[in-house]
């Protein structure tokens, strides 16, 4: 299997096997676009992630490299957040930072299946939550004014009926 | 390691929400004012609905996001009825003020038909209900027979001829009037019009008769028999007299009211009660019990809106009950006990017990087996033919040479009614239900400047349970106040609480109230159109679409689209939602005087073709 060498934002370099690589279609497109030859000992600079998270992405997308490829985005089916697998939960078992990382990570480097499993795991987070918890879980600040608190309040009140 | 969020981009953020709920999205909208006003994204809606099978994803692509309000859509949705944001609804402005407005039976092409102080009655149609436009189809101008105007309007049960009934000008205050029967022609097309083919009297004007079947209707007659006594009669006619009759009436008499106290007998109408109907929908349900028993008895109407929704005040269990009892035993009502059988016809009637204003709802069965309905081309035996029958049974024995029609002869007559019920307030306006189970009635109190909307069962001829109170403007109407009631809605006029602007409150059938619809003027009638089935959702329930139509003193005819899912259940308590109005765009019509000359053109046409055959 030929591999090909990913640089992390701190210039660590990942040698990582290419079909692994390209579950991100980020790096795919980048391979096929950019003409880069697999069997070129060239550098796939992503300056967007650190190595710290690389390696964790890296970690993810060797368990799942075998998973089927991922169904299109269909929005006739409900979306569940309870079927997160027990490796990914045990995987995702990290700080609020790291997890927020691997969002962004996943969104930059368009691993749809690691995008998906970490914000439902942040959905997760939110789902149960009173909106004042939500602020204290998320360390947001509430910035309405009295005025905008009561129409949200107003708002919310009869659908809390049900 | 401490994350950001508030880093985060739009993006990630709407990919995350991506995963909630309606109630946890509900929740992130009061976070901070930057997740509110994402959680605003008609996406993440419009994928809720998807999912959840409310909307079919292949039509949502047919929609335009930027014309739909997603977010309240998936919330009417939730409430399992909702008003459509930008629903076809346009108002036509008369000159007068308007005193009733009617909707077609069908529902596609839909008839509506509304009639002015003027005397003008006018028709619109269109062909689909999701239509954004109606197109006229005919007026016709009552004063070129000498009326005053129209106040009562209904269509056939086929929708092809209207009802329409109203005060001769020279009829005195009230006291005579007479029926018309428009035939409706060419739906939609160049030649559509109405053209009129029966009259025949009305008296009291407002007992307004009503169609019996297609081709039908029972016109009153009152006759005086001294000491403010009177007794009306109720005439089986043919609703096309012109044609089989050269303007002889076909009629029958088919019974006498006897009306002690006073004069009027008020809103006739008939309805065919279908016993085995709603049986099958007995359910006592349990929660539906609860409610009933802890129904809150604020009567002020106007507070219990501020908490958003009303619970049910009208107990339908009654009705159920009575209906499986009269199954199997006697029903008491109140003056005697009757036992029905299978359909029946029910004759429905206001009229007075102690003092003239119409205060008091008179029920009487009519087994549909028993009437001898005579058959539209029968005519009458002449005057003169009567008289040689009566000779001949006084030669023959049979009938006493000075027998005559007395007055207590006249009163014995009389088929009193089933069930007498004292509303205990002046009733100005009474609507039937759809299917005929329910009897809807605008009674204003004796006191105060309140009225209520009671509910009677026609199957067990009782009261059965009242609408929390509506406020209805002191001032005296000049019209009535008509309700009206579907399968799912019932729609009543009511005074907003302020002295220009009436409002029209939408219940739904278990007695939720459900909408306020507004109008800023005195309302006489209310009128909701048979649902409309749209099929939005090839997986999902389909939403029915119903249209309200309100006629009011300012000349303005306004309609509110709203839908529901199919799968409401009585149980589920309609949730009030703040409903904006519906924005109508105005059309202005000068009617006056292009149709009175129209009119004048065209009756003067039906009168040529009466003539000449």
């Amino acid at each position: 299997m030929p591999n090909i060498k990913l640089q992390s934002s701190d210039s660590e370099i990942f040698d990582v096997d290419v079909e692994i690589a390209k579950c991100s279609v980020t790096i795919k497109t980048m391979l096929e676009d950019l003409g880069m030859d697999e069997d070129e000992e060239e550098v796939v600079p992503l300056p967007n992630v650190n190595s710290a998270i690389l390696k964790k992405v890296i970690q993810w997308a060797t368990y799942h490299k075998d998973d089927p490829p991922l169904p299109e985005d269909d929005e006739n089916k409900e979306k569940r957040t309870d079927d997160i697998s027990s490796w990914d939960a045990d995987f995702l078992k990290v700080d609020q930072g790291t997890l927020f990382e691997l969002i962004l990570a996943a969104n930059y480097l368009d691993i749809k299946g690691l995008l998906d499993v970490t914000c439902k795991t942040v959905a997760n987070m939110i789902k149960g939550k009173s909106p004042e918890e939500i602020r204290k879980t998320f360390n947001i600040k509430n910035d309405f004014t009295a005025a905008e608190e009561e129409q949200v309040r107003k708002e919310n009140e009869w659908c809390e009926e049900k | 390691m401490e994350a950001d969020w508030t880093g985060a981009s739009n993006d990630i953020l709407l990919e995350i929400f991506g995963w909630l709920g309606g109630p946890e999205l509900r929740a992130v909208a009061a976070v901070c004012q930057r997740w509110r006003a994402l959680t605003l994204r008609g996406a993440l809606w419009r994928r809720l609905l998807i999912a959840e099978g409310h909307l079919d994803a292949s039509f949502a692509e047919t929609l335009q996001d930027h014309e739909w309000n997603w977010r309240n859509e998936y919330w009417r949705v939730h409430a399992q009825w909702r008003l459509l944001p930008d629903s076809p609804t346009s108002s036509v402005v008369s000159t007068s003020p308007l005193t009733h407005v009617a909707f077609s039976n069908r529902a596609a092409p839909l008839l509506v038909a509304a009639a002015d102080q003027n005397g003008i009655i006018m028709m619109w149609s269109k062909q689909e209900h999701v239509d954004k436009v109606w197109s006229e189809n005919g007026t016709a101008d009552v004063k070129t027979h000498g009326w005053r105007y129209v106040n009562f309007l209904q269509f056939s049960d086929n929708d092809d001829l209207l009802l329409v009934s109203g005060p001769l000008i020279n009829g005195g205050n009230g006291i005579r009037g007479e029926i018309a029967v428009y035939r409706i022609q060419g739906v939609g097309k160049a030649d559509s019009g109405l053209h009129i083919q029966c009259r025949v009297w009305c008296g009291p004007v407002a007992a307004h008769g009503c169609w019996v079947d297609e081709c039908r209707l029972l016109a009153p007659r009152r006759l005086l028999i001294g000491d403010g006594q009177a007794i009306t009669e109720l005439w089986l006619t043919a609703a096309d007299q012109h044609v089989h009759s050269e303007n002889a009436p076909v009629m029958a008499r088919l019974m006498r009211i006897f009306t002690a106290a006073s004069s009027t007998v008020r809103f006739i109408r008939l309805a065919t009660v279908k016993k085995n109907v709603a049986v099958e929908r007995v359910e006592i349900n349990e929660s539906l019990q609860k409610q009933s028993v802890t129904v809150d008895t604020d009567s002020t109407g106007t507070s219990s809106r501020e908490h958003g929704y009303q619970r049910p005040h009208i107990d339908f269990r009654h009705e159920y009950y009575n209906e499986c009892l009269m199954e199997t035993e006697k029903v008491e009502v109140k003056y005697i006990n009757i036992y029905v059988e299978g359909d029946c016809q029910v004759l429905v009637y206001i009229c007075s017990i102690q003092h003239n204003a119409p205060h008091a709802l008179a029920l009487t069965h009519l087994p549909a087996q028993d009437i001898d309905w005579p058959s539209p081309a029968s005519t009458p035996p002449s005057l003169a033919h009567r008289r040689a029958e009566r000779r001949a049974a006084v030669a023959a024995g049979i009938l006493e040479a000075d027998e005559h029609l007395t007055r207590q002869r006249l009163r014995a007559s009389c088929i009193p009614p089933n069930a007498l019920i004292d509303m205990d307030g002046a009733i100005v306006g009474l609507t039937l239900g759809s299917d005929n189970r329910c009897a809807w009635l605008m009674v204003r109190e004796w006191e105060g400047s309140f009225a209520r909307l009671s509910v009677v069962s026609l199957p067990s001829l009782r009261v059965v349970g009242v609408a929390r109170p509506l406020s209805l403007l002191a001032a005296p109407r000049p019209y009535y106040a008509f309700p009206s009631a579907s399968a799912y809605f019932v729609a009543a006029p009511s005074g907003g609480g302020r002295e220009d602007a009436d409002e029209v409150w939408l219940w739904t059938r278990t007695g939720g109230v459900a909408a306020t619809l507004e109008h800023p003027a005195n309302v006489s009638a209310a009128a909701l159109s048979r649902p409309h089935a749209v099929a939005a959702c090839s997986s999902g329930p389909a939403h029915l679409r119903h249209l309200c139509a309100t006629a009011a003193d300012d000349g303005v005819l306004r309609f509110q689209d709203f839908g529901h899912l199919q799968s409401y259940r009585h149980s589920e308590l309609a949730l009030s939602l703040t409903v904006t109005p519906l924005v109508i765009d105005c059309i202005q019509h000068a009617f006056a005087f292009g149709v009175a000359l129209a009119n004048g053109l065209m009756t003067l046409g039906n009168l040529l073709s009466v003539i000449l055959g």
